[in-house]
């Protein structure tokens, strides 16, 4: 599903403040993978969710998703791409303020051009899956942090992507909720859908199929649960 | 259909910053407006002088015994003495300011008609609104009379009454004459000329610049000769401004105290609006410019505001062009609110006569037209900079 091979990538390239995020990295995700990904800070996990996630270039290496070579496509398949293939949570949520839930949901179904009815539908269903149907009138904002992060979680997995990529979806989030988070996702995954986590929290890693844990922008372990 | 859908939806969650954004761009708008509104106004001014007028219509003789400029004290010439003078001289044409009382309802109590022979009536055949100049048959017993645009239609019966001169006239309006209307009327000061000596009429609708044109000739009763201060004349030569004889004539005309051709008045006229223009234009330029400025800040912060919603948009599928198209849609809709709210402002001040869109034309709104796509391909090329400055990953990161 994924396959990385001889990743580099480094910021603020030939400054004083060099830094290099991901050098020679290697890793392989399979379809229906629940993978959680560690590591201290500025181990590079970001930079590499964001890589996966198609928002971010590197400098070097072969980065394969779903058969594409990511760095080939332009942006215009880039984003189609993100569109079709990826669904991506963030820690802060990321959703539209001063919308509501339905309009936070239905964006990737906007882009993909889906039709309004079907595109209700498919809202519905992501919604009746993390349990928020009944407040998709209502502005995010009036919404508790959980709340927000299971729309966010709605909104990646409305177009039914192969992959799911969850950026420390459980950092601003007490341990009830994030337990409840990391079920959800775990549900997800069981429709053999690939997610990777970012995490720094152990009991979260242990939701997950497999573990890898990176430093210094290299593997340092990898190991199935 | 979803950049419209998203770009209306940008468009309405924002509406504080939005109002001000479309306010700021209707305040460039207007201004834009008077300026060019007054430009128009210039070329309009200029043009407004009839080659009769230009070539024709000469030399002008204040009303009263005053002391011209090389200390002479001129007296009013007869119309046969400078007749008998000048051989080439045509005709002399007489413009005198008589004062109205009415009880009309329609109109103010009093006011000043000018009464002018029939070669100033031929002299001067201005452009009308309505009806004509002095072509129509008057009823029995009426005056034909042209009026500044004002309320009052072509047809209407004036009873008016001047009693120091025993004059009673029933006028009948045949014309309603076309702003600006110039009329020629006596200068205070007698050796000055400017906008006094050929005043040009706006405000037609307010009571002090209400005024009317009339044939004395046709009044029974009337002696300009008792009248004889208040009577401004005119020459009419039958050659042409530029010609020699003209140029030979120039002086002796100064002695006999006719002192300004009339599109030399004409220029005096407009060169006071050229100074006027020129000293308010650096102020109008620099709010202007200020305005362009701010507005384009504001709207580029705006959207450098947004840049995290675009980042969510993008994560969600959205290439860049659809996320340009976005931001295209949201900043057509204010230029377009503020556009027709300009439109509406301008139509609305010309219906009603407002001073400083008097002499709005088409070319105004093509102007504002052009002005609004200069502000749109402006920002939009801002946007794409900016854009172009941000990866992805610093969009999305922003939030």
């Amino acid at each position: 599903m994924i396959k990385i091979d001889g990743l580099f990538k480094t910021y603020n390239k030939g400054k004083a403040n060099q830094v290099n995020a991901l050098s020679d990295f290697n890793i392989s995700v399979y379809e229906g993978d629940f993978v959680a990904i560690m590591g201290p800070s500025g181990a590079g996990k970001s930079t590499l969710l964001h890589i996966i996630g198609c928002v971010e270039d590197f400098d070097s290496g072969d980065v394969v998703i779903d058969g594409k070579k990511i760095d080939e496509l332009n942006d215009t398949e880039l984003s189609k791409f993100r569109n079709k293939t990826i669904g991506t949570v963030f820690q802060d949520f990321a959703l539209m303020n001063d919308c509501t839930v339905l309009d936070n949901v239905e964006l990737p179904l906007l882009f993909s051009g889906v039709k309004r009815k079907k595109r209700m539908q498919l809202c519905d269903k992501a919604l009746n899956m993390v349990g928020m149907s009944e407040l998709k009138r209502r502005n995010v904002l009036e919404l508790s942090g959980g709340q927000r992060q299971r729309v966010a979680i709605a909104r990646a997995i409305v177009n039914s992507p192969k992959i799911i990529l969850a950026d420390e979806p459980t950092g601003a989030l007490d341990s009830i909720t994030s337990k409840q988070i990391m079920n959800m996702l775990k549900k997800i995954n069981e429709n053999a859908v690939t997610v990777i986590v970012v995490t720094h929290e152990r009991e979260i890693a242990e939701f997950c199929k497999r573990t890898i844990i990176i430093s210094d922008g290299k593997t340092v372990s990898n190991v199935r649960a | 259909m979803t950049s419209f859908k998203l770009g209306f939806r940008l468009f309405s969650q924002n509406s504080f910053i939005n109002s001000l954004l479309a306010l700021e761009l209707l305040l460039v708008f207007l201004l834009c407006a008077s300026l060019t509104a007054t430009i128009s106004f210039l070329i309009q001014a200029q043009k407004d002088l009839s080659p009769t007028q230009k070539q024709k219509f000469v030399y002008y003789m204040p009303n009263t015994n005053r002391t011209i400029r090389d200390g002479n004290t001129f007296v009013k010439q007869k119309d046969e003495v400078l007749l008998n003078k000048y051989p080439e001289l045509i005709s002399v044409g007489h413009a005198i300011p008589v004062s109205f009382e009415t009880d009309a309802e329609a109109l103010p109590n009093r006011f000043t008609f000018r009464a002018y022979n029939t070669e100033m009536i031929n002299g001067v055949k201005t452009k009308m609104k309505d009806g004509s100049w002095f072509m129509h048959d008057a009823p029995e017993g009426c005056i034909p009379l042209v009026v500044t645009d004002s309320n009052i239609p072509v047809g209407t019966i004036i009873n008016a009454y001047n009693r120091k001169l025993s004059l009673e006239i029933s006028f009948y309006v045949t014309g309603i004459a076309k702003s600006p209307f110039y009329y020629y009327d006596s200068g205070r000061s007698g050796d000055r000329l400017g906008s006094n000596d050929i005043l040009e009429l706006y405000k037609a609708k307010e009571s002090s610049d209400f005024t009317g044109v009339f044939n004395y000739e046709q009044v029974k009763g009337f002696d300009y000769e008792k009248i004889d201060m208040t009577v401004n004349r005119y020459l009419y030569f039958e050659y042409e401004t530029d010609s020699d004889v003209y140029s030979s004539y120039k002086e002796e005309l100064k002695f006999d105290g006719f002192i300004a051709d009339s599109a030399s008045i004409r220029e005096v006229d407009y060169e006071f609006y050229i100074t006027t223009l020129k000293n308010e234009l650096p102020e109008i330029l620099c709010l202007f410019i200020i305005s362009m400025v701010g507005l384009m800040s504001i709207a580029i912060m705006n959207i450098s505001r947004m840049i995290p919603t675009f980042g969510i948009y993008a994560v969600c599928g959205c290439s860049k062009k659809t996320n340009l198209r976005i931001i295209s849609v949201y900043l057509a809709i204010i230029t377009a609110v503020s556009l027709s709210a300009s439109f509406v402002f301008m139509i609305l001040c010309k219906k009603l006569d407002f001073e400083y869109f008097s002499a709005i034309t088409v070319s105004n709104f093509y102007a504002l037209l052009g002005l609004s796509v200069f502000i749109y391909i402006v920002t939009m090329i801002f946007v794409i900079l900016r854009f172009k400055k941000n990866s992805l990953r610093k969009m999305i990161s922003d939030n």
